[in-house]
């Protein structure tokens, strides 16, 4: 993990949700501070706990330093500050619109209709089309040496990188001014499409629609640019991919599966984390004669089957592990992280994680 | 009360497929005919039913459970048979589908999706016939984190007061009448015993409830059971042992209370109103058999709820 902490220019989080990413991203922020490099961390999620935990009453769309007393405080001296950014999508959509727009009277007339103001946060690939707006523009500012993204909790982990090439064909082939103008469509059957869509839509809302459309259209050219821009940078030299997972069998075929995923699409997957393993336990000990000396029979129940628990999640989470180092590249590090005692104080919690992430070696290593 | 169309949502990772299958399962065991959609990808719902290999909108029978079928609806492609029906395409249906001005629009249009994904669940439940009656007697939809889940639940109503006319304006009405109908459809909500998967939910009861939806069961799930009383005082017992087994057995212990008690602190943050369900913590390998065990307690939570 240390080599893509200290190369990457850009770190991208994947996985399915509920898995952490968010503290992943944050972790690798702390051990990339740790080793000098000026680096941000921004996340998707309204993750008031990520704020809270980097001792910050709340994340702004422009980067912001965690305070040095918070760090002292948690026992991390870090050589340079590190800064945390969150999404707000719909201030980004207002300020892409106002950077983009040809005039002020065009963003004007976006900002103020009223099917952009109801739907723009909503269409397909919209948080993940913002999310990509905000990654470059963090890159290309120069502040940083290091940008950590942590992708939205999309129904797919993948959304994120076929972003740019799902907006590439509304935006290329016209499809904007034609449903702007739908009698001025090229061909038969583009026309009997648009008057669908028309009669489908209703009276007075198209005309609401076609102005949508028709501000929209103005932004088009920006918005393709800043789309394939935001693909490059994703696939450049430079950029990192880490795939977030759960020590759970049941979700390997999607770990697998995701990591084929990337690289299909040239992703440059650099390591997977498996977060969250539980501290394992030896099976082979004998415990029953110490469970015996217990008196009291509810506490000596309890903690048998706490044992007993422990030994099952210790042996499922082995096997799932063994089973990951088999479906993923034999070259990719795959590093478990071990779940902290849950009353560690969160700032302590996250050093923690990140001395695991630098320091823990590969499971592929271990079995090679 | 017996409702035809229950819908399960929650933060990710807390088993929310694993509920939806458990619920699927239960009331497919009362001897009624259960479709189990997963709305969105093929993921976990169809990872823990599907004994096979799903393409989107294709409908299999869960070969261990008579009476379940499972689906999942993917975007346009799943939706295409229900558009073209509805908007009377006919033969031109395909060359309208494969259009590119089609595709923008479905692709980008905002909430589009979402509503049609939302016209074909209705379409399930109430048009599509066997006999004389409806073909599924209840619909068990996983609709995936709060986010997805919530915008396709509020996008019928969103789409009514948008599209002031018009085929979409009718359609959208008719879909936001059945979702907000508590006699027909109830949202479940699930969470795990932590502060963010419980804070989300709080917040995610009350969307539901400022946007009109009936609020069914709130499920906590892979609770743990409290520890005994004089805990501390074991713990303390077995870390004196100066032992492996008795540190190893310390370390368990410590680490369950410290579960059990943050379990108990992130309970206090639930609403009041809400009606809890509490679901063990197990460890299966097996979602299916974990789904199969949990069957019975969520079938209850969810038919009781008001």
């Amino acid at each position: 993990m240390i080599g893509v902490l200290e190369r990457s220019r850009l770190i991208v989080t994947v996985g399915t949700g509920g898995v952490g990413k968010t503290t992943i991203a944050a972790a690798l922020g702390i051990a990339a501070a740790r080793r000098g490099r000026r680096a941000l961390v921004l996340t998707i999620d309204p993750a008031r706990a990520l704020a809270g935990a980097l001792g910050l009453t709340g994340l702004a769309a422009e980067g912001e330093p965690v305070p040095a007393a918070a760090l002292t405080a948690a026992g991390l001296h870090l050589p340079v500050p590190l800064d945390a950014a969150m999404l707000d999508q719909r201030a980004a959509w207002d300020a892409f619109v106002r950077r983009h727009a040809p005039t002020p009277a065009h963003a004007a007339a976006l900002l103020g209709n009223r099917i952009y103001q109801a739907l723009s946060t909503s269409f397909a690939g919209s948080t993940e089309y913002m999310a990509l707006e905000e990654m470059s523009r963090h890159v290309d500012s120069g502040r940083y040496d290091l940008v950590i993204v942590d992708t939205p909790p999309a129904a797919h982990a993948l959304d994120f990188v076929s972003a740019p090439d799902r907006i590439a064909p509304l935006v290329e082939r016209g499809v904007v001014a034609a449903l702007a103008r739908p009698a001025g469509a090229a061909g038969a059957l583009a026309r009997f499409v648009a008057r669908r869509i028309e009669g489908a839509a209703g009276g007075r809302t198209l005309g609401e629609l076609a102005t949508f459309f028709a501000a929209l259209e103005a932004l088009v050219d920006a918005a393709a640019a800043r789309a394939r821009h935001a693909r490059a940078m994703l696939r450049a030299p430079g950029t990192a991919f880490v795939l977030v997972a759960a020590p759970r069998a049941s979700l390997l075929a999607e770990t697998g599966a995701l990591a084929a995923q990337l690289a299909a699409a040239a992703a440059p997957l650099a390591a997977v984390i498996v977060n969250r393993a539980q501290p394992p336990v030896d099976a082979a000990l004998a415990v029953a004669p110490t469970l015996a000396t217990i008196a009291d029979a509810a506490a000596r129940t309890w903690l048998a089957e706490r044992w007993d628990d422990a030994v099952a999640a210790t042996a499922a989470e082995r096997a799932a592990l063994a089973r990951l180092a088999e479906v993923v590249p034999a070259s990719l590090p795959v590093v478990a992280v071990t779940e902290l005692p849950r009353d560690l104080q969160p700032l302590r919690a996250l050093g923690a994680i990140s001395d695991q992430l630098a320091t823990t070696p590969s499971v592929t290593a271990i079995h090679a | 009360m017996a409702r035809a169309l229950h819908v399960v949502t929650g933060k990710g990772g807390v088993g929310k497929s694993t509920v939806a299958a458990a619920l699927a399962i239960g009331l497919a065991g009362t001897g009624r005919r259960v479709l189990a959609i997963e709305l969105g990808h093929a993921a976990g719902l169809c990872r823990t039913l599907a004994t096979r290999p799903m393409a989107p909108g294709a409908i299999a029978p869960v070969l261990t459970t008579p009476g379940l079928a499972v689906a999942y609806f993917d975007g346009a492609v799943a939706l295409a048979e229900y558009l073209t029906r509805r908007m009377r395409l006919g033969r031109l249906g395909r060359a309208v589908m494969a259009h590119p001005l089609y595709r923008g629009f479905v692709a980008a249009a905002p909430g589009v999706q979402a509503l049609l994904a939302m016209g074909k669940i209705r379409d399930e439940l109430v048009l599509q016939r066997l006999g004389d009656g409806p073909r599924w007697d209840a619909l068990v939809v996983d609709a995936g984190a709060s986010g997805h889940a919530l915008e396709h639940l509020r996008m019928p109503a969103a789409a009514a007061a948008t599209f002031t006319g018009g085929l979409v304006h009718r359609e959208a009405e008719v879909n936001a009448r059945l979702l907000a109908d508590p006699a027909v459809t109830a949202v479940h909500v699930v969470a795990t015993p932590e502060d963010l998967p419980i804070a989300e939910a709080t917040q995610v009861i009350a969307t539901l409830r400022a946007l009109g939806l009936p609020i069914g069961a709130l499920f906590v799930n892979q609770c743990r059971p409290a520890p005994p009383a004089g805990v501390d005082a074991m713990i303390a017992a077995l870390g004196a042992r100066g032992d492996a087994p008795g540190a190893a057995l310390a370390a368990v212990a410590r680490r369950a209370a410290i579960a059990a008690a943050e379990q108990e602190a992130a309970l206090v943050g639930l609403p009041a109103a809400a009606a809890v369900t509490r679901l063990p913590r197990r460890w299966l390998a097996d979602d299916a058999a974990l789904a199969r065990s949990l069957a019975p307690a969520v079938l209850a939570a969810a038919e009781a709820a008001p």
